[in-house]
């Protein structure tokens, strides 16, 4: 999954100037526990209850009721530097987004 | 449809395990910032 790919090159990003969040709709103990099982090392957010910051992004689907996988990069001003969405290639998520956070100013 | 290069990213607030919030805001003018939305946790892949 791609929180996993997220992980591996988590020094990446921190050299790079970037953040990585992952956002998740679960509610506040499953992610709690999914975090420590996966060793994650970066901040997990959740959009539970509301799904507010799903739907501002334009990744909710009401059928099934899940976000899609999409992963944003934004740049310091707050603009949309990058959107990388793939159901099935999680490894992309993470490859893509740290070459756009390289070539952002 | 997903947000479009070049669109405002929308401001958001969220909580992590700990309760400490965490602002796209906290971030302007000094971090690009990565979101990846995932689907459950115990979902395969």
């Amino acid at each position: 999954m791609e929180l996993k790919c997220f992980r591996d090159v988590i020094s990446d990003f921190e050299e790079a100037g970037a953040q990585v969040l992952g956002v998740s709709v679960d509610p506040f103990p499953t992610q709690g526990a999914f975090a420590k099982e996966l060793a994650v090392n970066f901040p997990l957010v959740s959009d539970w209850p509301a799904y507010k910051t799903a739907k501002d992004y334009a990744v909710w689907r009401a059928s099934p009721p899940l976000p899609a996988r999409v992963t944003y990069v934004i740049d310091k001003e707050g603009i949309i530097g990058g959107v990388i969405e793939s159901e099935t290639d999680m490894e992309v998520h993470s490859r893509e987004a740290l070459q756009i956070v390289k070539e952002l100013p | 449809m997903p947000l479009k290069v070049g669109d405002p990213a929308p401001d958001f607030t969220l909580r992590d395990a700990n309760r400490n919030t965490v602002s796209l805001a906290d971030f302007k003018g000094h971090k690009n910032v990565v979101l990846a939305f995932y689907i459950l946790a115990f979902t395969p892949g």
